[in-house]
Order: C-alpha cells, then sequence, then structure tokens
C-alpha cells in the first residue's frame, strides 16, 4: 500500500508543475484587451438587456479586436450579478450590464449584497420610458379616462414588470401625484405582465415603450414618462404635458468592478460610444422601441447621483406599514 | 416507526422557523410562506399521530446499511465538497483530475494495479481538459478558477 | 412553396445532424438545459440567414429535451427538468438489462410527441393562443394547485410523507426574493441566497446524488448495467409497434404537453410529471408505475416534446414565451428582425411556416441520430465499472450547477441538498414531490398573491379565486386528482367484494 501511495503522490506532483506550467502560458499581456472579454447580463436570455447585448457584440468586437463572450448571471432581480460585480477582479476582462433604476433602488430596499457606490457604471446607453396602456376594448380611452376611472374604482390593478422596478416606481408616483388608490400587481419578466394585459386580466400596464411597440394594434396608450414627446409616439401625451411631474425611464449601461484602472475605463467608454454611434445597431434598438442614450462615465455617475435622492424619498413616502 | 416521530417534530420546527422568519417581511410576501408553513405543521402532526395509531402493514424491510458502507458514502461525500474547495484554489482542471483519481481509487475494490491507475490518470487528464477546452475556449462559458486552471 | 425548398438543401441538413447531435449530449448531461443548448446557439446563427437560425435554433431545443431521457434511463439522473418522471420507470427498465428497449421506447415517445405539438403550432396556434390567454393568475395558481394534487399519485409510499415533502419544496422555494413584492425572504443574511435555491442545481443535488450515493454502496458489483440484449433491429420494430398501440396514452400525454407549454411560465417540468400522474390514474393497474413498464416512458417523454411545439404558439402569436428555451429564442428572433407577436402570422409568414416545417424535419431527424447516439451511449455506459462512473457523474454534475449562475454557492447547495435528499429518501421521503413543490411553489405564490391584489376591489379579496369558469374547472380537477387513490381504494373494494367465485377460466 505504501509504495502505492508513493506512487500517487508523485503523480499528482507531476500534475502540479503540468498545471503551473500550462497557466503561465495564459498569462496576459500588458495591452489591453489582449483576450476575451466577458459581458456578463444580470437577467435571463432573450430578455431586454440580453437583445441590446447582441446587438452591440459584433460591433464590440470589431472595435475592441477580442471575442466579446456573453455570460448569464441571473438571480435577484439582477442583484445576484452585481454582487458578484463588486467581488470580481477588475482587470477589465468581465463587463457587466447595469440597469436603473434597478442598481439605486435594490440597496435601499434590503442587504442586496452591493452597494449603489460600487457599481461603475462606464456608459448608459439605451433607456425604455414608462408608459401607461390599456387595452383596445378597455372603456378607459384617455389618460382623463383613466383618472375618473380609478376614482370610481379604488384599488384598480395595474401590471407592470417586477418589484421594485421602474415600472413600480413609476406607478407609485402616479399615486402619490394625483392621490389615487392604485394597485401595482408584479409581474416576472415582461412577458406575463403582457398576457396579463391581452387577456383583461388587469385594467392597465404600465410597461415600457419597448413593449407596447410591438403591441400597439391591442393597445391604447395614454401617456409616456419622459420629458417630451417621443419621436416614435408622436401622439401620446406625457404625464407632464397632463400635469403630473412624472419622469421615469429604465436605462441600461455596463459596469466594471471597483478599483479599475483609469486606462481600461476609458478603452471600455470609447468603444461603447462609438458603439452607440453606428448607424446598424442605433436603428436595430429604435425598430424595438428603445431610447438612445449617451452618458459617459462622468455624466453616468451624475446621473446615478441625480436619481438617488428621488427615489430615496419615493420609496420612503411610499413605504406601506 | 420511530424515525416518523423524530422526523415529524424536526418538520414542526422547520416550520415554525420559517413562520417565525415571515415576521420580517410586508404582508403580502410573509401570506404564502405562512399558508405552506402552517400546511407543514398540519400535516406534520398528522405524520406524528400516525405513529401512535395501529400498526399498518410493516412495509418490507429496507436493506440495512452496513456501517462499512456508510463510512464509505461519508468518505465519498466529503472529498466531493473538498474538491469543490480545491477547484477554488487549485482551479478547474488540476483539482477534478486529482479528485476523480482518489475517488476512483478508493471506489475500487481490489487495489488498482499502476498500469490501471496510470490508464485511468491518462483518460480522466484528457477528458477534464477537453471539457476544460471545450467550455471556456470553445463556448466561452466560464468554469471555477483557482491560481491554477 | 420557396419555404420547403429552403429546408431540402443539402448544407442545412448537414448543420441540422450537427446541431440535433449538440442538442442530444447537452440534453443527456445532467446539469446542462435545453434552455442552455438554445442560448449557445445564438451567438453561432447570427451571421446566418434567418430561416437557418430559426430552424437550427429550434432543432436543438427539440432534441435538447428528447436527449434528457438518456441519463434518466441510464443513470437514475435527469437530464433536464423535463425529464424527471422518465427515470421513475426508465431506470427501472435500464436496470433489468432492458436499457435499449427503454431508450428506444423513450425515442418514439419523444417524436411523436414533438410532431404534435409541432403539427398543432401549424394549425391551430392561433385559436389556441386565445385559450391561453384566458389563464389569468387566479387560473395559474389552481394550476399549480392542481399540479401538487399529483403528488397523491405519485407517492408510492406514504401520502402523507409525500405531501410533506412538496410542502418543503415549496417552502424552500420561498427562500430569496418574493416573486410578486420583491422582499427578501429567509436568507438568514448570506446575501448569496438572494437569488434563492435554483432549480437546476437542487434538482441535480435531489436525483442524481443520491443515485451516485447508492451506487457507491454497490461498489463491489463491477458492471453497472445488466448486458443489453444484442437483437437490434427486431427490438426496433417490436418496439416501434408496442409503442403505437398505445395511441390513447400517447395522445393524451401529447394533449397535456401542449396544453401546459401552450401556458408561459410553466413548461417541461411541469408537464412531464402532470403526464405521468394522468396516465397512472387512467392505467388499469397504476400500482406498476415505477416498476419498469413502458406507459410511465411514454407519458413523460411525449408531454416534454409536445411540449415544445406547445410553448412556441403563444411565441410565435402573442409574443409571449411558453417556457424557458422559448425565451431564448424570442430574444433569437428578434435579433433576425422578426418580431413575435400578433403581427408575425400576417407580415412574416413565410418565414414562420419554414421554421415550423423545419421544426418538423428536425423532430423526425433526432430519432435516427438518437437512437444510435443512445446506443452508443448505453454500451459505454454498461462496460463502465462504478469506480469509473460514480466520479465522473460528480464530475458532471459539478459543470451543471456551476455553469446555470456562474455561482459556486450553487454546487454546494447542490450537494448539501443531495446529501438530504438521500437521507430524506431513506426516511420514506421521495425526491419527486420536493422537487415538484420546489418548481410550482413560485407558479402558486405569484399566482395567489396577484390574484388577490387584483381581487381588491371584491368585497373580499380571495373571492377573486372562485369568480371564474376556468378556475371552477381547474378546482373540480384537483380535487378529484386528489382523492383519486381513494376513490380507487373504494372502488376496488367494491369489485372485489361483488366477486364471489373463483374466475373459472383460471
Amino acid at each position: 500500500m505504501e509504495r502505492f501511495n508513493k506512487r500517487i503522490l508523485s503523480l499528482i506532483l507531476v500534475l502540479v508543475v503540468l498545471s503551473l506550467s500550462l497557466t503561465s502560458c495564459t498569462k496576459k499581456e500588458a495591452v489591453y484587451p489582449s483576450t476575451p472579454i466577458t459581458y456578463v447580463l444580470c437577467f435571463d436570455p432573450g430578455g431586454e438587456s440580453d437583445i441590446t447585448a447582441r446587438f452591440q457584440q459584433p460591433v464590440l468586437t470589431k472595435l475592441l479586436s477580442v471575442p466579446i463572450a456573453i455570460s448569464y448571471i441571473t438571480g435577484g432581480g439582477g442583484g445576484t450579478g452585481w454582487s458578484q460585480l463588486t467581488t470580481t477582479t477588475p482587470d477589465g476582462y468581465t463587463i457587466f450590464g447595469t440597469n436603473l433604476p434597478h442598481i439605486i433602488v435594490q440597496p435601499l430596499t434590503g442587504n442586496a449584497g452591493y452597494k449603489t457606490e460600487q457599481i461603475d457604471n462606464i456608459y448608459m446607453f439605451e433607456s425604455t420610458p414608462c408608459i401607461l396602456v390599456v387595452g383596445q376594448n378597455s372603456p378607459i380611452r384617455t389618460f382623463d379616462d383613466f383618472l375618473k376611472y380609478a376614482k370610481a374604482h379604488p384599488g384598480m390593478s395595474v401590471g407592470g414588470s417586477g418589484e421594485p422596478s421602474s415600472n413600480s416606481l413609476a406607478l407609485a408616483r402616479l399615486a402619490q401625484l394625483s392621490n389615487l388608490k392604485l394597485t401595482y400587481v408584479s409581474f416576472t419578466g415582461s412577458g406575463t405582465a403582457i398576457t396579463a394585459l391581452l387577456g383583461g386580466h388587469v385594467d392597465a400596464l404600465m410597461t415600457y415603450t419597448s413593449t407596447f411597440i410591438q403591441y400597439k394594434d391591442k393597445w391604447l396608450p395614454l401617456a409616456v414618462a419622459t420629458e417630451g414627446r417621443l419621436g416614435i409616439l408622436p401622439d401620446v401625451p406625457t404625464f407632464k404635458e397632463l400635469g403630473y411631474d412624472l419622469v421615469e425611464k429604465a436605462y441600461r449601461g455596463v459596469a466594471v468592478p471597483p478599483g479599475t484602472p483609469e486606462n481600461i475605463r476609458k478603452v471600455l467608454e470609447q468603444a461603447f460610444e462609438k458603439v452607440n454611434q453606428d448607424p446598424e445597431v442605433i436603428k436595430e434598438m429604435e425598430n424595438l422601441g428603445f431610447i438612445m442614450e449617451n452618458y459617459n462615465e462622468a455624466q453616468s455617475k451624475a446621473l446615478v447621483d441625480q436619481l438617488t435622492p428621488y427615489y430615496t424619498q419615493l420609496l420612503e413616502t411610499t413605504k406601506k406599514p | 416507526m420511530k424515525s416518523n416521530r423524530i422526523v415529524s417534530v424536526i418538520f414542526l420546527l422547520i416550520s415554525g422557523w420559517f413562520w417565525a422568519e415571515s415576521i420580517h417581511v410586508p404582508y403580502k410576501d410573509a401570506l404564502f410562506p405562512r399558508l405552506m408553513a402552517l400546511l407543514l405543521i398540519v400535516l406534520s402532526l398528522i405524520l406524528f399521530t400516525e405513529t401512535f395509531l395501529k400498526q399498518r402493514q410493516l412495509v418490507e424491510q429496507k436493506p440495512v446499511l452496513t456501517r462499512r458502507n456508510l463510512i464509505y458514502m461519508i468518505l465519498f461525500i466529503s472529498l466531493a465538497f473538498a474538491w469543490l474547495y480545491m477547484m477554488n484554489i487549485f482551479g478547474f482542471v488540476t483539482s477534478s483530475i486529482v479528485f476523480l483519481l482518489i475517488m476512483t481509487l478508493i471506489l475500487s475494490t481490489k487495489a488498482m494495479k499502476f498500469r490501471e491507475t496510470l490508464f485511468t490518470l491518462i483518460l480522466y487528464a484528457v477528458i477534464v481538459i477537453g471539457f476544460w477546452f471545450a467550455f471556456s475556449k470553445l463556448l466561452l462559458i466560464p468554469l471555477p478558477h483557482g491560481f491554477l486552471i | 412553396m420557396v419555404g420547403l425548398q429552403e429546408i431540402f438543401v443539402l448544407k442545412l441538413f448537414l448543420m441540422m445532424c450537427g446541431v440535433t447531435l449538440v442538442g442530444l449530449l447537452m440534453g443527456a448531461a445532467p446539469g446542462l438545459t435545453a434552455t442552455m443548448a438554445v442560448a449557445l446557439l445564438i451567438p453561432i446563427t447570427f451571421p446566418l440567414s434567418t430561416t437557418y437560425a430559426l430552424v437550427l435554433t429550434g432543432t436543438i431545443y427539440m432534441s435538447a429535451i428528447y436527449g434528457g431521457s438518456f441519463s434518466a434511463i441510464l443513470l437514475n439522473t435527469p437530464g433536464t427538468p423535463s425529464s424527471i418522471a422518465t427515470c421513475f420507470d426508465g431506470y427501472p427498465m435500464a436496470k433489468r438489462g432492458e436499457g435499449q428497449r427503454a431508450i428506444l421506447i423513450a425515442s418514439f415517445s419523444s417524436v411523436y410527441g414533438g410532431l404534435f405539438g409541432v403539427i398543432f403550432l401549424l394549425l391551430l396556434a392561433v385559436p389556441l393562443s386565445v385559450i391561453a390567454l384566458k389563464f389569468g393568475p387566479p387560473e395559474y395558481f389552481w394550476l399549480a394547485v392542481l399540479g401538487i394534487t399529483v403528488i397523491a399519485a405519485l407517492s408510492t409510499g406514504n401520502i402523507v410523507k409525500g405531501f410533506i415533502g412538496g410542502a418543503i419544496g415549496i417552502l424552500i422555494s420561498t427562500i430569496g426574493i418574493a416573486p410578486v413584492g420583491g422582499s427578501m425572504r429567509f436568507t438568514m443574511g448570506i446575501p448569496n441566497l438572494n437569488a434563492g435555491i435554483a432549480l437546476i442545481p437542487a434538482l441535480i443535488g435531489f436525483f442524481c446524488i443520491p443515485a451516485v450515493l447508492d451506487m457507491v454502496v454497490q461498489r463491489e458489483e463491477e458492471i453497472h448495467l445488466l448486458k443489453t440484449s444484442k437483437v437490434q433491429a427486431r427490438l426496433f420494430l417490436e418496439t416501434f409497434k408496442e409503442v403505437m398501440k398505445k395511441q390513447v396514452d400517447l395522445l393524451r400525454a401529447s394533449f397535456i404537453g401542449l396544453f401546459i407549454g401552450m401556458l408561459p411560465g410553466a413548461g417541461g417540468s411541469v408537464a412531464n410529471l402532470v403526464a405521468y400522474e394522468e396516465a397512472e390514474r387512467a392505467s388499469k393497474h397504476p400500482e406498476k408505475f415505477g416498476t419498469g413498464i413502458p406507459e410511465g416512458i411514454i407519458a413523460s417523454e411525449t408531454a416534454n416534446n409536445a411540449v415544445v411545439g406547445g410553448s412556441l404558439i403563444p411565441l410565435l402569436t402573442l409574443g409571449v414565451p411558453g417556457s424557458p428555451p422559448a425565451a431564448v429564442m424570442y430574444g433569437a428572433l428578434l435579433m433576425h428582425g422578426v418580431q413575435p407577436g400578433p403581427q408575425l402570422f400576417t407580415g412574416n409568414s413565410q418565414a414562420v411556416f419554414t421554421f415550423i416545417v423545419g421544426l418538423f424535419v428536425a423532430t423526425l431527424l433526432m430519432l435516427p441520430i438518437g437512437i444510435a447516439l443512445a446506443g452508443g451511449m448505453t454500451k459505454l455506459v454498461s462496460r463502465l465499472s462504478i469506480k469509473v462512473l460514480a466520479p465522473f457523474i460528480i464530475f458532471l454534475t459539478i459543470i451543471g450547477s456551476y455553469s446555470i449562475r456562474n455561482n459556486i454557492l450553487d454546487v454546494y447547495i447542490m450537494l448539501t441538498l443531495g446529501v438530504l435528499g438521500y437521507v430524506l429518501k431513506k426516511l420514506g421521503f421521495e425526491p419527486g414531490p420536493i422537487t415538484l413543490g420546489l418548481i410550482l411553489g413560485p407558479i402558486a405564490e405569484t399566482g395567489l398573491i396577484q390574484s388577490l391584489l387584483i381581487g381588491g376591489t371584491l368585497p373580499h379579496s380571495w373571492m377573486i379565486l372562485f369568480k371564474y369558469p376556468l378556475s371552477w374547472v381547474l378546482i373540480i380537477l384537483s380535487i378529484t386528482s386528489l382523492f383519486w387513490p381513494l376513490f380507487r381504494k373504494i372502488f376496488s373494494n367494491k369489485a372485489s367484494n361483488s366477486q364471489q367465485s373463483p374466475d373459472p377460466e383460471v
């Protein structure tokens, strides 16, 4: 038996030496980037983040001259991925898709496993504003009708995707401003929310423009939560012009772990800036109802700083007992 | 069976834990877990009382676990956990090859000859490296990493 | 038609063969799922034409679901959650040396179910989607309840223990973020648990690990499976005839798979278990289920492949995927400029038609490839000794659990639940009900809480659960399903009491 064990030990030693030599072959060079970059998405494949990333992928690959591998770390409404972001090696070879307001709101509502400040957003490249819609067969035809209906039926159901999310916060704000009792019904992902409205199981939907575009023949838009009317939806009034100060968009961007060197961040920032100017990418995104945004690293941080107090206050004032 | 009695008590405790923990969450998120905890309590009580009622037809005696087998199982599972731990230190490929081999050696009833061991080692090395290549290079799916590969 | 011509191009055909093979392998590997297989193909098919990309994606979806049966039969570990019930009768068959036969049964069933689903997709997609829309939160809740009553039939031993297992599964599924409210529950302060207990690692843990531990106990036996019978061609024809004779079983399972696939939010994982239970209920000899009878495999494998076609119905007609792999296909479609949804059949009907035809061909294609592969696998597995097989399965489970969320904690969870599952099994708590609870828990909770929220405008919000006729259909089905074992016992007692004299034909 002993001779046997010695043999095993020597074998293991050989292995260790082998693998050590193998790893030394994969040491990274000085010029960034030189090996494939992993683009981590924190939501399930097939969703808005996935589609956006897939459009960006070929252009990014060309710009950075390395393959961009999309991988998924799902769960916790994105939180699992983002908490892993904070412990990922800041060498620029793993970048994470981020979403606003999620990364602001999640740490505020509990132990999300990360803090908003730890997410270093390199670029915010698109957004989908919230839009209030009803089915074609609904008795509600305008936003005014909606307000009247809500008064007559306190606790009317308005569906949306996720909670807390852009949809839920938009509705909370609306309820706050209009002093109406609106019941938010959260659906996992946009899919089941869509069937809920199509099937008439909820009275209305607070959803994203990208979702609405696909169903514009079946749904009636009442108001959109932007600063001014949207080019793709010129006939839809904004909440603001109807007298309600509600601007709510879900932004999507990309971030790196805290402590990533400046030169790497700059390379990524410029790459995404160029991606966002690619006419092919722009066309594909706008076709699907996404709004192109261009917030570089500094501007992204400013955006987060600007939105944080708003959401903090909103959550405070609408907290249920 | 005595074991049923102990188990039902354990489940009662577990449901109690869930019930208690749901105090921390708002009503609409506490409702369902509480309902389920309640269901578990009821079911556990049924199971508990069943053990006192008249003996039903005895279920065929399941083969008894010998002490020797138990030790092998515990050893095997501990190796699996150790394998995981090692993966984060030594890397996927190294740990896998090593632990696959160790497990095989442990499970062999007759001590393996050197030739067979070597052959198995090479086989494992090929398979593991093949998987590593396919996953991390071709499919670009990350595998656990340590400071070796 | 132009579309058809595109299918019968050699290049595409060869690619479909390759993709089928990959799909089968990924489906067969415990831990790698059909969803992953489809996601994998997306970047690879991106540069191809829309038709090719869609057909190939559909191909891998269909074959991965079929592939799950291989490991279920040979290793008692479901290759995908859609093949859980295949273990129940597939593995006992393999242990008896009838592995080849079991795989053939699974193959024919998968193809049958697959074709069924695709045909309905082709012909009745739009009317069926209308039915799918009628399902709102209350209906989903009752559907989950119906699924849970399946436990009553699944429990071969103590029914109370079965339901306790189900309750445990449901409670475990509540760990993490609440599906409707979003608050964090039962995480004991461990941030990694925020995402909850993932289904696949739990599945692998509960099914694979106890099977491996049993192998450890049996390590003295050098041959894992008895030598499988040799006669190939005759077995093929015999089994084919045998399966085809059971048209009722095939159709029943197909309808169940189609239907459950059609509902967004419930997929193959639910379908195979419900189909299995329904087959058991309808059978004249229910006690034989679980001992290794063809009906068990037929139910499970037919249903899970019918889900493929079914899940594409809401995807193509409403733009809402009916299952996780279909959700990935949604992304693929969008990337190729095909907008799934109400406009699809009017605007892009050519691409859709070609896609469906391609799916049809793919389903037929997977039969020869699958049987050849499975034949090889069976020979390989039966020749491997436990000392090699057991560690290798652990290897696969580690890869599988890790690749779900790139989270090493998932693998630890998988092992821990595995040990737990083994202990529970020895105490009489089968893994089937527990996994069913894990799968259905979120569906039930989401349905319930959403219903109560919507019902807030009613005098008593719980009333909404009993408001709609469709809900009542499901309620009645649930009650019947729950008390079926009881009815059965009463009936059989009456039958044996009325028999006065022994049967003279004996």
